[in-house]
């Protein structure tokens, strides 16, 4: 059985810029390994100025690299019949301010050489998918940082992308946005796209990624699937529902007796942003609508299935 | 399928290039036409060629002289201002402002992005260039010369046509806050539309009724030598304009401000450094730079005087090749470098 191509598969990728005299100024990139294949949500992590943008670009040709080599979609990622399968977030949301949110995302469509109809059928799903219909004839020069950012994501997805790369993609968005836009990138990859994502939110990316590799000073320092980098193979939990105090401790006694050593005992916590999420809700009485993802998926076409020229 | 009906290879290969070219030229020429600077200075040519006949007491011995000299000199050195800020903002505030970037990750080519860009640029050139000699044409007709009670030639002015110009700009600003308000419309795109709607107006008016307000339509209500020579300045706005983007993909606004004066400085004393008796480096360069003399030609209508169209023809042609080549070296430049 034949092992589909990567998606993408960086070898040996360096990257030094340098100043107006070609001097060499920052290593930003110092030799890192990667692949991703399809169908994958793979996130690069790292502090600032640890190489993760400069790879980002990197990868969509907008750099070029000083040793070593990339493979997008096995293809140059110069290649512009490459870039057409691609959708791309930037780390700040680059928008012309004078322009609306569907004249925007109009722009982009154009730019992929989408025709009228299609045009127009995925703009009218996209502003829906991320709640700007009501928005959509303002221009984004007074959009919210927020709001901006949603404009963004939907300009990545117009040509209903097989790879999706974005750079800090819930930078900007508040608890609600951000775990929409977290629903998004897992109904879409189990849509089958492949997603190659930054961010400096861990959390985040813990929720989403089935891979991770960690970035430091250029070179991956840390790579694999998020469970089994995070796992701890000589401890478990166990979670128990419905014990009275005497029973917990009578376990903890057990627990002591056969491990010779005192066993810590607490109450499982959830996390803020799903505590947030439902004090929300309650005050607003929302249930938590599905997003429209899957309807913009079922409706659009791939980009290379007929819809553009 | 039916082969018959299925697009060729070259056709669909046209399309590819072509809505990616329209799209990015379509939304630079917004943003241009949207930026402030644009505007005030669309506006303030249109005001100044407006004001130049109420100064016709200097009128240099021949009606309208004044009028067409200064519109002419507005329309080349507000139109050069234009052209280098407008293509430099394009392209270097794009890739600073990350807009470049998000672009240039979609299917286009540095080529055209380039490419798009100047269209867009020049698009927006053509829109202010139409404003200014729309208001030349008219302001040109106001002064004129009557024969006297004791037949010596007195100056007279049409007054219509002098008001018409100076409501010109207040009107079109009034439509333009009007649409903005009723229908969110773009004030900076509406107030330049609407001002070109009523110059054209005023044009159409100005061709039917005579000086003294009785309809005879005839050409001559307008001095029409006038557009060819305007047609050159366009040229030379346009070749400018390339010169800056294709300066601006690798300096910064400053610097292109200051090569793209540089060029013009030697431009204008390109027929001097001409000459056989100077060295042969300053001959060398001012072959090779735009001989900016060429499209200043206001004094080819001396005395009743025109230009041959096929001067014209080949001072457009001149622009075209020179602008080509500037665009194709900007190109060059720009697919290697890097874009942050």
């Amino acid at each position: 059985m034949n092992t589909p191509p990567p998606v993408i598969e960086i070898r040996g990728l360096r990257k030094t810029f340098r100043d107006f005299w070609q001097r060499p100024t920052v290593a930003a990139v110092r030799g890192i390994d990667l692949s991703v294949g399809p169908g994958e949500v793979v996130g690069l992590l790292g502090p600032n100025g640890s190489g993760k943008s400069t790879t980002i670009k990197l990868l969509l040709g907008l750099l070029h690299p000083t040793a070593g080599t990339i493979r997008v979609l096995d293809a140059d990622p110069r290649d512009t019949a490459t870039k057409a399968r691609i959708g791309y977030l930037p780390e700040v949301t680059c928008l012309h301010k004078f322009l609306t949110p569907a004249e925007t995302l109009h722009y982009y469509a154009g730019l992929f050489g989408l025709d009228g109809p299609t045009t127009r059928a995925r703009t009218r799903e996209l502003l829906r998918m991320v709640g700007l219909e009501a928005a959509a004839g303002r221009p984004v020069g007074e959009f919210s940082k927020g709001m901006a950012r949603r404009v963004g994501l939907a300009q990545a997805l117009i040509n209903n992308p097989d790879l999706l790369v974005l750079d800090e993609p819930t930078s900007g968005l508040d608890p609600i946005a951000c775990r929409e836009v977290k629903d998004w990138v897992r109904q879409l990859a189990a849509a089958g796209k492949t997603i190659f994502m930054t961010s400096h939110l861990l959390a985040d990316v813990e929720d989403i990624c089935d891979r991770i590799a960690i970035l430091c000073e250029g070179q991956v320092r840390a790579e694999g699937r998020v469970q089994e980098l995070l796992q701890r193979p000589d401890a478990v939990n166990l979670t128990l529902e419905g014990l009275t105090e005497a029973q917990i401790e009578e376990i903890r006694g057990e627990l002591a007796r056969r491990t010779g050593r005192a066993v810590p005992c607490g109450r499982p916590r959830i996390d803020l942003e799903t505590f947030f999420l439902k004090v929300i809700a309650a005050a607003d009485g929302r249930a938590g609508a599905p997003a429209p993802t899957a309807d913009f998926l079922a409706a659009s076409p791939r980009t290379g299935d007929g819809a553009a020229p | 399928m039916n082969p018959a009906a299925a697009p060729s290879r070259s056709t669909a290969a046209r399309r590819a290039w072509r809505r990616p070219l329209a799209a990015l030229a379509r939304t630079t020429l917004t943003e241009s036409m949207q930026q402030p600077a644009v505007l005030l200075l669309t506006l303030g040519g249109v005001v100044a060629t407006a004001f130049i006949p109420l100064l016709q007491f200097h009128e240099f011995g021949e009606p309208g002289r004044l009028a067409r000299d200064g519109a002419l000199a507005y329309q080349l050195t507000l139109g050069l201002v234009l052209a280098v800020a407008a293509a430099s903002a394009a392209i270097q505030r794009e890739i600073a402002g990350g807009t470049a970037s998000a672009a240039l990750s979609k299917p286009l080519s540095r080529d055209a992005f380039v490419a798009g860009k100047f269209l867009g640029v020049a698009g927006m050139l053509l829109h202010f260039w139409y404003a200014l000699l729309a208001a030349m044409l008219i302001a040109e007709r106001v002064a004129y010369r009557v024969a006297g009670t004791d037949g010596e030639p007195v100056g007279a002015t049409d007054s219509r046509a002098q008001a018409f110009l100076l409501l010109a700009v207040p009107l079109a600003l009034a439509v333009a806050g009007l649409l903005h308000n009723r229908r969110r419309a773009r004030f900076g795109i509406a107030a330049l539309r609407g001002l070109q709607a009523i110059l054209t107006l005023g044009l159409l008016a100005a061709f039917g009724f005579d000086r003294l307000g009785a309809w005879r339509p005839a050409a001559d209500n307008l001095d029409l030598r006038l557009v060819p020579v305007s047609l050159l300045i366009l040229a030379t706005l346009t070749l400018f304009a390339a010169l800056a983007t294709a300066l601006s993909t690798r300096l910064k606004g400053g610097a292109t401000l200051v090569v793209c004066s540089l060029v013009l400085a030697l431009g204008l004393a390109a027929d001097p450094l001409l000459a056989p008796s100077r060295p042969l480096p300053a001959r060398l360069a001012a072959h090779l730079l735009p001989n900016v003399q060429s499209f200043w030609l206001c004094d080819a209508l001396t005395g009743g005087g025109s230009l041959p169209l096929s001067y014209v023809g080949g001072a457009c042609a001149y622009a075209a090749a020179w602008s080509l080549a500037a665009l194709a070296l900007g190109m060059l430049a720009f697919r290697h470098c890097d874009i942050h």
